[in-house]
């Protein structure tokens, strides 16, 4: 029955109505087919916990068809199978899954430091490219990347998915509105409370144990990590340039093991400063255009959760707490809101006095914060959302992605510049080329 | 599920074991962003968003649920059933019908989801903790972990291999009836087995929240369902299913071998008593 109204119904709305009354326990039957174009045809590298769920969100998204995973490691590769389906092919080697496979694009969510070879790789193939953050190991790899993704004129994506999330959107909107006045520094931080480590599947006897616990807990070791800044600030410090939409121009940090001495090599505790100086365009603060600095500071732990992951965007006017699941407005009690004194009756200076007096006696931080205005994510889920868009530009050859080769360099160099700041103990410069471009 | 997961490994390796019941955990939290209809971001959220104007793509991992679901919908005449929760009028079945239709539309072969109308949603409640226990629980296993138990919001177990003292790990069973846990009214050994219990109404709640699906009323005896089995998964269906089909239908229920391996125990007040009798398997 179902077959019989579907030839008769070119039109998939039309068919849906007519299905809803006419055959219950027609099923949907092969509703997706009725796209013109072919999916785009999706090979993704690297089965670990992040290559598994972004095989399981292509796998919901038409515009997709996972034709191939590679993975050296069998245990993962063979358990992404469940996920990308029967008519995904499962490669151990790259070069032969590229040349078998014939993907158009390629979902790279490899350890960091593979990052780079898997991406050049792709882009031999001719094929576009969706690269997990953070882009590359080092700054070298990542320039060396730009222009070969440049010459081959691919489209590149760099997988920080926030840039997906309508909540950071929104915030960046109320930025640039003014509701928050001028950014005067920025407070972020990941904790968390455990050892951020991966089980290993075989006993410490085991021969293999060693190189086994090295591949799976890559994240902890630096000839294949950088460490806490590149798995979770890289992210973070994102928001951070964008919210200001500036580059920093140079960082403090210091860093260490001090809790989880497990032999791991990378700091289980980071604390940055960032500075920015920030040159007021014309027209858009017109009290100063004198050049200033925000400072933001981030930090990393592996031993408290208490204050979780989230970004302070604190403002002259306002403040926003932003996560990935809910953002927070607080409006600051100004001078200029306390609305019961009119300062074109009154002068501007009775106002000023009157807030001062209350908020100066109340040391209780929770005094200045108000109600806030909650943001919320009512959309959906930002990593399907940045791939739906990534497929978008693929089909469209647009190479102004989310996050295209170059916004990835500079966010790549944000990262590294931390890492070199925790590693020599010095100030590092960001960039001046990359500040530039 | 929103609801508090404990995981207790056994041996020697405490660094890998400690990393092994994060990962189980993780996964728990990787379900619960599957499953929860709260979270915008869950699968599930989306297919309740879309699935009633049009057909939803989804992952292999929720086909095989959304299947094993409308399977056990099939196998308990309609009382398990995942859209039950759902805000439309229910439609008594049609004249010589046991069931009606199902408000939940699966294409195996293409993974498309729809519902057969609008209001139609899903509801994961009387799943999402067992399986998350089974997901877990695989975790562990595949990273050498031999014994543990695992359990969510204490009404539901899954114990793997023995406990520490190399015995089946026991498990009480408190009196439902009581706003106080401390009264055991029955202890079970679990050995890679699960167990489930549901109560129709918990201590300090006036209304149930299990409602049965063919009629569309809140239960309102107050009796409480307890399910072994092999997996946390179809104990969990069960429990819940139960409670809604009555003491005669389950014990029918388990005795045509639909469920291999199960047993179930019902909990009410017997004049001043509170016991727990097993179903005549």
């Amino acid at each position: 029955m179902a077959e019989r109204v579907k030839s008769k119904l070119q039109n998939r709305r039309e068919f849906l109505t007519a299905a809803v009354g006419v055959a219950v326990t027609a099923g949907v039957g092969s509703l997706a087919a009725d796209s013109k174009e072919e999916p785009v045809r999706v090979a993704v590298v690297g089965a670990g916990g992040r290559g598994s769920d972004l095989i399981r969100k292509l796998s919901t998204i038409a515009e997709a068809r996972i034709v191939a995973v590679c993975d050296d490691y069998e245990p993962h590769l063979k358990n992404s199978a469940a996920y990308a389906g029967p008519l995904a092919r499962l490669f151990a080697d790259y070069h032969e899954m590229l040349d078998k496979a014939k993907p158009q694009a390629v979902v790279v969510a490899v350890p960091l430091w593979l990052h780079f070879k898997m991406c050049t790789g792709a882009i031999d193939a001719g094929c576009d490219v969706f690269c997990e953050k953070t882009m590359v190991y080092s700054l070298e790899e990542g320039r060396k990347l730009a222009a070969r993704v440049d010459a081959a004129r691919c489209v590149f994506q760099v997988g920080l998915q926030r840039r997906a999330n309508p909540i950071y959107r929104q915030a960046r909107s109320m930025v640039d509105a003014g509701m928050i006045g001028r950014i005067t520094a920025i407070k972020s931080q990941w904790h968390r409370n455990n050892n951020w480590r991966r089980p290993v599947p075989v006993p410490r006897t085991d021969s293999q144990w060693t190189a086994l616990e090295r591949r799976l807990n890559w994240r902890l070791y630096k000839q294949s990590s950088r460490g806490l800044m590149a798995e979770l600030g890289g992210h973070q410090m994102d928001v951070a340039n964008w919210m200001l939409d500036a580059l920093p121009t140079r960082v403090m940090a210091t860093g260490g093991i001090d809790y989880w001495r497990d032999g791991r090599e990378v700091a289980d505790n980071v604390f940055c400063i960032y500075e920015y100086r920030i040159t007021p365009a014309a027209g858009n603060d017109p009290t100063s255009r004198e050049p200033y600095i925000v400072r933001a500071t981030y930090s990393a732990l592996c031993n408290n959760a208490y204050e979780g992951a989230a970004e302070l965007i604190m403002g002259t006017r306002g403040t926003l707490y932003l996560t990935e699941t809910k953002g927070l407005l607080f409006t600051e009690h100004g001078a200029d809101d306390v609305g019961w004194v009119k300062a074109d009756k009154l002068g501007t200076n009775a106002s000023i006095v009157t807030s001062g007096k209350t908020l100066g006696l109340a040391n209780d931080p929770w005094a200045h914060r108000g109600k806030p205005v909650e943001i919320d994510n009512d959309q959906g889920d930002d990593t399907r959302d940045e791939l739906v868009s990534f497929l978008e530009h693929v089909r469209s050859r647009d190479r102004q992605t989310l996050c295209d080769v170059h916004a990835g360099m500079r966010n790549a160099a944000t990262v590294l510049a931390a890492h070199d700041a925790i590693e020599t103990g010095k100030t590092i410069d960001y960039p001046a080329d990359l500040r530039a471009g | 599920m929103s609801t508090l997961f404990e995981i207790v490994v056994v041996g020697d390796d405490i660094e890998n074991l400690t990393a092994a019941a994060e990962a189980g955990l993780d996964e728990i939290v990787r379900i619960e962003k599957l499953l929860s209809r709260f979270d915008p971001a869950s699968e599930t959220a989306r297919i309740n968003r879309h699935a009633a104007t049009e057909p939803v793509l989804v992952d292999f991992e929720m086909r095989s649920i959304l299947r094993l679901c409308l399977d056990y919908q099939a196998k308990t005449g309609g009382h398990f059933d995942i859209t039950a929760t759902s805000r439309i009028g229910t439609a008594a079945p049609k004249p010589g019908k046991r069931t009606r239709p199902p408000h939940l539309l699966l294409d195996d072969e293409t993974r498309m989801v729809r519902f057969s109308q609008p209001g139609v949603q899903l509801n994961f409640g009387a799943f999402g903790k067992g399986y998350a226990l089974d997901r877990a629980a695989k975790i562990l296993t595949k990273n050498g972990v031999q014994q543990a138990l695992l359990h969510g919001g204490t009404s539901s177990v899954l114990a793997l291999g023995n406990g520490p003292d190399n015995h089946p790990w026991r498990v009480g069973i408190r009196n439902p009836f009581l706003e106080r846990a401390d009264e055991e009214i029955s202890q079970l050994r679990l050995c890679n087995q699960a167990l489930s219990s549901s109560a129709v109404v918990n201590p300090g709640q006036t209304a149930s929240d299990i409602v049965n699906p063919l009629t569309g009323a809140h239960l309102k005896r107050s009796v409480a369902c307890v399910v072994i089995g092999p997996t946390a998964t179809e104990t969990e269906m069960l429990s819940t299913a139960f409670l809604s089909m009555g003491k005669a239908a389950a014990t029918l229920c388990c005795q045509k071998l639909w469920f291999a391996g199960m047993r179930a125990g019902w909990i009410a007040r017997q004049r001043n008593r509170v016991e727990l009798k097993w179903l005549k398997e």
